[in-house]
């Protein structure tokens, strides 16, 4: 089941004020997956759920005193973000840092250009050339799954605080602490790689 | 003139409105010409709005239990 990214109701907000426990489990149900996608592009797979464990412990103990001046949702991924990079220091761990070329999707391999810069093979045509099409087919989901978990963990961080979360780029920077420019260019990537899976089931009808 | 390459490259930031508005121009005047660049953006665009719809994936229930119980008890015990 998927959960959609939209704002929390004012009631709801109250409910976890007051530490409402069906309230709190909405909450990590809806979250605690894209918490772990951003621990882990700071701390690295291993540590990534426990982090994250610990950080709703923080939430949960916090919620009374949530203020409003950000979203609820930019609250608990800056808490997140905060305790990945606490506990990295106190790790000591060197987290090797990611390649921003690594895996680049084949869109941008320059042999798709002719040496003037234009197209010499451009993208294919789509029969389902719409979001909502997309959305009904149940392989193509299968395939998207499989691809997101094969994304770098920066550009897995990116892409869901981007694309799903809708924060933006200002909060990404502070969340992540990284720059501007390298998040655009990891989120274009990711985009492309997503891009590139469903070309692929466009034509085969596989991921 | 913008080739479709540089189009290629810097698609999402046309999209995100994350470029500058002459650079945004320039891209705007190769796409009214090139219709392969014009599918590109389109696709990019389509991608950016399904995932959005698609949202992220739940947690599974006995992970969520697992969670919440363990945020309570640290709670009380604090």
């Amino acid at each position: 089941m998927t959960a959609s990214a939209t704002a929390l109701p004012d009631d709801d907000l109250d409910l976890l004020r007051q530490r409402n426990h069906r309230a709190f489990e909405a909450l990590v149900s809806r979250y605690h997956r894209s918490l772990v996608a951003v621990a882990r592009s700071i701390i690295g797979d291993s540590l990534a759920e426990e982090v994250v464990q610990e950080a709703w412990v923080s939430i949960y103990r916090s919620l009374p005193d949530f203020e409003g001046r950000s979203s609820l949702k930019t609250w608990i991924y800056t808490i997140v973000g905060n305790e990945a990079r606490t506990r990295l220091r106190r790790e000591k761990r060197i987290v090797a840092l990611e390649d921003l070329t690594e895996g680049d999707p084949d869109y941008l391999d320059p042999s798709r250009f002719k040496p003037d810069g234009h197209w010499k093979t451009p993208a294919p045509g789509w029969h389902l050339d719409s979001p909502e099409q997309l959305l009904e087919e149940e392989q193509l989901q299968r395939c998207i799954e499989i691809t997101l978990d094969l994304l770098s963990p920066n550009q897995k961080a990116v892409f869901t605080l981007r694309d799903i979360e809708q924060q933006s780029l200002e909060e990404i920077c502070n969340i992540l602490q990284l720059s501007d420019s390298n998040i655009r260019v990891l989120l274009h990537r990711a985009r492309l790689k997503l891009m590139q899976v469903i070309d692929r089931y466009q034509v085969t009808g596989e991921c | 003139m913008l080739k479709c390459r540089d189009v290629a490259h810097n698609a999402s930031d046309y999209l995100d409105k994350s470029m500058p508005w002459p650079r945004r121009l320039a891209v705007l005047l190769h796409l009214f010409i090139c219709r392969h660049c014009r599918r590109f953006v389109r696709h990019l665009r389509i991608v950016r709005r399904f995932s959005y719809l698609r949202g992220g994936q739940r947690a599974e229930p006995d992970d969520v239990a697992r969670i919440v119980e363990h945020a309570c008890s640290h709670d009380h015990g604090h």
